[in-house]
Order: structure tokens, then C-alpha cells, then sequence
């Protein structure tokens, strides 16, 4: 046996060639993709294939060239160290291109086992190369008959099972670009495996070993379809770089001299450059900003922190464009800056958004402030008219009550005789004044106390009150009333009436109104009944008379002011139109109400109903107190 | 004492003035009326009346004001008011001093009750003065 590694005593010719260039080829082709698709698994087992490929070929190569059988039965061992994980790789490389990986990983280690157990067997026994053959090639491997061929069994096992797996998934596959592919490397392996004819001179067959041209078929095909389309998996680096020009942004990596080493395609579009332009020029000069001037940028290695800044630039139609530009440092292993990136978000028509959210915010504040300055005028006017109403009302009350005063005065005097005596009809004339005096006197007082409700200028006072005294205070003083009309006056407390909230002086006057009218409206022997119940949250009042009643047409309307159902009371006694007004205004002040039910000739029941407890009220008025009509108050 | 109560109406209308003059004439008292406080001082401090009857809106000037200013020009507290109001239903007058002795009546009134109140607030003034 000569040195292996003297290369001028072996004996190279013709034949040695191709199986030594269709090697080193394939050791290119799997260097190229495990470089390109770098921390891949399936760029690292193509690799793996390939070189097992190449160990193959290259130990033909040696064994055709070499010199004695020795020789030749050393390279025939080291050729096929190669070949028994051929399978191996074959298998691992489609079960990792189909993603089958973990499903079949039992079978994967119990092949490297296989292989590692022929790998073994080829350098300790002659079961599988049992010699070399003498062919006028040269030397060639000689197989073992047992060995030989169960490896044989096994290499086909493998192969065919990564031929299938190709299969299945091209036919299942509905993905266009993935049919392509699988297509491609079906085709591809298909005609790799028939590499195996080279089994042929190993068992004895004359045959010359021409396996190394369907490997460069594979090598063909391959490499085309690596051109057109990944072979191997999606990997970090692949993902970055078409993460990085799909990114709508732009992205500029420039170095700590200020000088653009890397930009994404969003960036020659915007430049309506290309790469090379961009890469290389200032990267002060292709921003046009001094921000990022290189003394600029060398004061950025002392911050940590993101940098933010918002630049302006032309695009190709000369239109400002807004970028918000985020610069991050990239530091090697002792923290110092070796690039910088810079990722520049368009937000032109954000600012713009912006800005027009801003000029509408600025007219709207200003027409709110127009609109103000309006209401503001509105309100005053409003106010004026408000107080000139205000002082009509107490204007009117007071020189209306003055002549008022001297008319009552008068005719008091002249019905007392007290200026001399008067005959009977003079009586009667100045009876019929007093009347009319008094009903005047009456309505004067019930529409002030309209006008002032409804202007909002009359803001009562709550108290406390027991209720039931407030009923047997009315009923008490038209019990007098109705015992002279001869009408039965009768209160019925249901249940414990306990206290309310509410304005004494204005319920007295209301339930005063209530019975009052009953009382006008019921003739001689009938009935006038109070019954008043506590609910839970409200007081219920009635008012049941047995007088003339109500027309049905005429109930919606008796709430009305100056409404008459009837001019005057059974008794005559003249109505004003105002008292349930009044009492409406005043049920509504106490957050209650006044409801009728009645029939014509058979009488009616008005049913107050006023809230136990009043919403807390913001006084915005003087409190106004209403003293007795000649009520005394002695100080002490 | 005086046989007759006097009593010093002050009132701007010569309506009001007239019908009290009548009424209390009529029911006993002497009268002296005045129309506005200038009137009102001189003859309150000359008069000496037993009781006031002072309107509360006096012109433009607020009555019961005026009549306070008066008391601090040494009009004796002791002398009864009668206040006259209008607005009696509506707008209490300021509130009483402690110590003075007032009586509210509104207007239109009843001639009946303010005379036996004028009588009440005479009876009431002899007996702490005796």
C-alpha cells in the first residue's frame, strides 16, 4: 500500500474526472445553501447529504486512480463511509422539508443507528467491502454478498421512502408554488436515486459506474429550484430580510462615521434611488438633516434610549413628507456603538389628521364662544324681562291693593253706619260692592301667586308637617260653612298619616280650596268626605262630595285658569276661575298631583297626591315667608 | 294720658291717609298723618303719638329703614308700629329689633281688626307706662 496522500503515485485518467468534478460540485451546491440559509436544519442535513455525496464521489474518483488493491480497498472503505449515510440524509432531508420531523423521529435515530452500525462494520469486517474489484476503469469496491446487500436493501428502503413522502405531499398539497417545488425535488431525488446503479460493478457487474451524472442532474435541478424558490425552511435571516423591505417604513443602517450601509426597498422607493446610491452616502446628506451629522452621531453612543426625532423630507413630486424617526444604536460586546438604525414611520397624514382636528377644535371653540356671547346676550335680555316682569308683578300688586284698600275702607265704614245711617236697599247696594270687592280682592291675590309661580320667582319652603292637623285645621273651619248648609262634613283617616314634607301655608290654602269648592257645588243634606291614606311613598288626599258633578267634556279643563264650569256656587257664591289653577301650580310646586273623577248630578272626587319625602332644592331666590293676612308678630 | 290715643299715620297716599283719618277718627283715636319721612320726623319727635302706622313701601324709600333710623335719633322703642303693606302676601317685612313692638297688617285690611289691634297695642303701652 503506498502513502495515501502521495498524489503523484496514483494513476488519474479519464474516467476519475467526472466522479472528482460532480463531487466538488456537490460539495459547492450544499455550501452554498447551508451558507445562504445560515441556522437552518434543513440547509445543515442538505449540507450533511451533499458531503456524505461528496465523500462518495471523491473516494470513486481515488479508488479508479489508485495504484495497488490495497490502496484501492482503503478509498473503496472511505467512499462508502460516505454512501451508508446517503440514505441516512436522504431520508432526514425530506422528512425535514415536509415537516414531519417529530413525528418521525423515532425512525430517524434508529436509521443513524443503521448507518453507524455499517459505518462500523465497513472499517472493522469485510461483510460490506469485502475487497475491490479490477475494471478497466480501475479499482472498484467490492461488496460483501450478505452485507453488501442488506446495506443495499437498506439504502433503497430509504430512498424510496423520502421518494414517497414527496409524492404523497405533491398530490395532497393545494398550494401552487409548494406543488412546484415538491415537483421539483420529487424529480430531483428521483433521478439522484438512480445514482444507485453504481451498485452494479460492486456486485461483481462490469458495469461502469456512471452514478455521479444523475447526481449532476440532481445538482441541475436543485439549483434551479433553490434560485426560484427556498428549498429549505423559513429562517431567521430569511424572515428579517423580507420582513425588512415588506416593511412600509423606512429603514437606513448607517455606521458611527455616518456612513448608510443598509436600506430597504421603502427607502429606494422614496429616494427613488437604488441600493447601491443609497448605501454608502451620508447619511446627513440623504436626510438633509444635520441631526444626524457624523459629530452628531458619535454624541449618540452616550445614550441609551430610543431617539426620536420628527424630520421633513421632499419626496420624488417635491411634496413634504413627515417622518417620525426612531434611531436605536447596535453595540458589540463591550457596549460600544458599531451602526446605528434608524426606522422612519411616515406620519404626514397624521399631522395633517392632526391639524385638522386642531383648526375644527379651534372653530368650534370659537363658535361655542360666539354662540356663548349670543346666549350670554339672550340670557340678559331674558334676564331684564324676567325683573320687568318680576316688578310688574310686585308693582301691580301693590297699586292694585291701595285703591283695593280704600274701597273695602270706605264701604266698611258706610256699612257700619258709622257716617250716618243708611237705608236698606243703600244696605244691599253696598253688600253687592263688598261682594264684588272681596271676589277682587280674591283674584288679585290668587293671579299674583300664579304669575309668581309660573315666573319661577316662588320657591317654598319645606317643613315637616303633621298631616292630620293640616285636615282637621281645614275641616274645622268650613265645618261652621257646612253646618249652615246643612251639608254633613265628615274626615276619614285610613291609616297613621304621621308627617310630610311640604309647605303648610300652601297645602293648607290648597285643601282650603278643595273643600270650599265641594262645599259650593253640593246641595242642602248631602256629603262632603276627607279621606286621606299614607302609602308607601306618597299621601293620598280626597275629596268626595255628592253635589252636581262635572261634565265629562269639561274635566280636562277645570285645571284651566279662568275656566268656569259653573259661574257661581249652588249658594251663589261667585267663582274666581282661578282656585284650582292655583291649586294645581301648588300640588306640581310639592312634585304631586290633582286628579277628577265625576259625574254630572252625582258628584265628584278630586284625589291630591303629594310625595312623602321632596327632592332636596337649590334655593335660588330669597326665602319668601307669607305672613297671616292681619297676623300680629311682637318682638320682645 | 291723653283722653284720646293719637295716633301718627304715615302712608305717600293720600287715599290711604284719608281712609285712616276716617276710620280711626271715627273709632276714637286722634290722627296725624305724614307722607314721606322728612314729614314723618318732624312730627313724630312734635306729636308724640301713642301708635305708628307706618306704610312699608314709603315712596322709594324702604319704611321700616327709615323708621330704624329714627329710633337711633332717639324715637322711644317703646311706642307701638303698625306696619302697612301691599306686598304683605308676598315680602315680609325686615325683621323685628328685639325689643320692639310691632304688628304687621296688609293692605287691603279690615278696618274692625285694626282698630281693635290699635286699641290692644294702646291698652298694652298705658299698662307698661303706668
Amino acid at each position: 500500500m503506498i502513502d495515501i496522500w502521495d498524489f503523484h503515485q496514483y494513476h488519474f485518467h479519464g474516467y476519475c474526472w467526472p466522479p472528482l468534478i460532480v463531487g466538488i460540485l456537490l460539495a459547492f451546491l450544499g455550501l452554498t445553501v447551508m451558507i445562504r440559509d445560515r441556522a437552518s436544519i434543513a440547509s445543515l442535513v442538505f449540507g450533511l447529504l451533499t458531503f456524505t455525496g461528496t465523500i462518495w464521489l471523491l473516494g470513486d474518483a481515488a479508488i479508479f486512480s489508485s495504484p495497488d488493491y490495497e490502496t484501492a480497498v482503503f478509498w473503496a472503505r472511505v467512499g462508502n463511509s460516505g454512501v451508508v449515510f446517503i440514505p441516512n440524509f436522504l431520508y432526514l432531508f425530506a422528512v425535514v422539508v415536509l415537516q414531519r420531523f417529530y413525528r418521525y423521529e423515532r425512525y430517524i435515530w434508529t436509521t443513524f443507528l443503521i448507518s453507524f452500525l455499517f459505518f462500523v462494520s465497513i472499517w472493522t469486517t469485510d461483510s460490506v467491502i469485502s475487497g475491490a474489484y479490477r475494471y478497466p476503469w480501475g479499482f472498484y469496491s467490492k461488496y460483501g454478498p450478505f452485507g453488501g446487500g442488506l446495506f443495499a436493501a437498506y439504502f433503497f428502503c430509504l430512498v424510496f421512502a423520502g421518494i414517497q413522502g414527496y409524492w404523497v405531499e405533491y398530490h395532497r398539497s393545494t398550494s401552487v408554488s409548494r406543488r412546484w417545488k415538491l415537483k421539483r425535488l420529487l424529480i430531483a431525488f428521483s433521478i439522484a436515486a438512480l445514482g444507485a446503479v453504481d451498485y452494479f460493478p460492486a456486485f461483481g457487474f462490469p458495469l461502469y459506474p456512471f452514478g455521479y451524472v444523475p447526481v449532476a442532474v440532481f445538482i441541475v435541478i436543485i439549483m434551479q429550484t433553490i434560485w426560484r424558490s427556498r428549498l429549505v425552511d423559513i429562517t431567521p435571516s430569511f424572515a428579517a430580510e423580507h420582513i425588512m423591505h415588506a416593511m412600509g417604513d423606512l429603514l437606513l443602517v448607517w455606521d458611527r462615521y455616518g456612513i448608510v450601509r443598509l436600506a430597504n426597498r421603502a427607502a429606494w422607493q422614496f429616494f427613488e434611488s437604488s441600493p447601491s446610491k443609497i448605501i454608502g452616502d451620508s447619511i446627513e446628506t440623504l436626510l438633509k438633516n444635520p441631526l444626524f451629522d457624523p459629530q452628531r452621531c458619535e454624541s449618540m453612543t452616550d445614550k441609551d434610549s430610543l431617539r426620536q426625532d420628527e424630520i421633513t423630507l421632499k419626496d420624488s413630486q417635491g411634496r413634504n413628507v413627515v417622518f417620525n424617526l426612531s434611531t436605536s444604536a447596535i453595540r458589540d460586546g463591550n457596549g460600544e456603538p458599531l451602526a446605528f438604525v434608524s426606522i422612519g414611520k411616515d406620519v404626514t397624514a397624521y399631522k395633517q389628521v392632526v391639524a385638522a382636528v386642531r383648526r375644527a377644535y379651534t372653530e368650534m371653540e370659537q363658535r361655542v364662544e360666539d354662540r356663548t356671547a349670543e346666549l350670554r346676550v339672550v340670557n340678559e335680555r331674558l334676564q331684564r324681562l324676567d325683573e320687568m316682569k318680576s316688578n310688574f308683578i310686585l308693582a301691580a300688586s301693590h297699586e292694585l291693593r291701595t285703591p283695593l284698600t280704600s274701597i273695602k275702607g270706605y264701604i266698611s265704614l258706610i256699612l257700619q253706619e258709622k257716617v250716618g245711617a243708611i237705608t236698606d236697599q243703600q244696605r244691599e247696594f253696598m253688600s253687592h260692592v263688598k261682594t264684588a270687592t272681596d271676589r277682587l280682592q280674591r283674584l288679585l291675590s290668587e293671579l299674583l301667586s300664579i304669575s309668581k309661580i309660573e315666573s319661577g320667582q316662588f320657591v317654598i319652603k319645606m317643613e315637616t308637617v303633621r298631616v292630620e292637623d293640616l285636615l282637621k285645621e281645614s275641616a274645622t273651619i268650613y265645618k261652621a260653612e257646612a253646618d249652615q248648609k246643612e251639608i254633613a262634613l265628615n274626615l276619614h283617616v285610613r291609616n297613621e298619616l304621621k308627617t310630610i314634607e311640604c309647605n303648610a301655608d300652601k297645602i293648607r290654602e290648597l285643601l282650603d280650596n278643595m273643600i270650599s269648592n265641594a262645599l259650593k257645588y253640593t246641595p242642602q243634606g248631602g256629603r262632603v268626605d276627607i279621606w286621606a291614606e299614607r302609602g308607601a311613598e306618597e299621601l293620598r288626599i280626597r275629596v268626595q262630595d255628592t253635589g252636581i258633578g262635572i261634565k265629562k267634556e269639561e274635566q280636562d279643563k277645570i285645571f284651566d285658569p279662568f275656566h268656569h264650569v259653573h259661574k257661581t256656587g249652588l249658594a251663589g257664591e261667585e267663582s274666581t276661575g282661578l282656585g284650582l289653577a292655583l291649586s294645581m301650580k301648588i300640588a306640581k310646586l310639592h312634585h304631586g298631583n290633582i286628579e277628577v273623577e265625576s259625574e254630572e248630578g252625582k258628584g265628584s272626587v278630586f284625589t291630591l297626591t303629594l310625595p312623602l319625602k321632596q327632592p332636596s332644592v337649590v334655593e335660588e331666590f330669597p326665602e319668601i315667608e307669607v305672613p297671616k293676612k292681619a297676623g300680629e308678630e311682637e318682638g320682645k | 294720658m291723653k283722653d284720646n290715643a293719637k295716633i301718627l299715620v304715615v302712608d305717600d297716599e293720600k287715599s290711604i291717609q284719608e281712609l285712616l283719618r276716617h276710620t280711626l277718627s271715627l273709632s276714637g283715636f286722634d290722627v296725624v298723618t305724614a307722607a314721606d319721612d322728612t314729614e314723618f320726623r318732624e312730627k313724630v319727635f312734635a306729636e308724640e303719638p301713642d301708635v305708628i302706622i307706618l306704610d312699608i313701601m314709603l315712596g322709594d324709600k324702604d319704611g321700616t329703614e327709615v323708621y330704624e333710623a329714627l329710633v337711633t335719633e332717639g324715637l322711644s322703642r317703646e311706642i307701638p308700629v303698625v306696619f302697612l303693606s301691599a306686598l304683605a302676601q308676598d315680602r315680609p317685612p325686615t325683621p323685628p329689633q328685639p325689643g320692639r313692638r310691632y304688628a304687621l297688617v296688609g293692605k287691603p285690611f279690615d278696618s274692625d281688626e285694626l282698630v281693635s289691634k290699635l286699641h290692644a297695642l294702646v291698652h298694652s303701652r298705658k299698662g307698661r307706662l303706668s
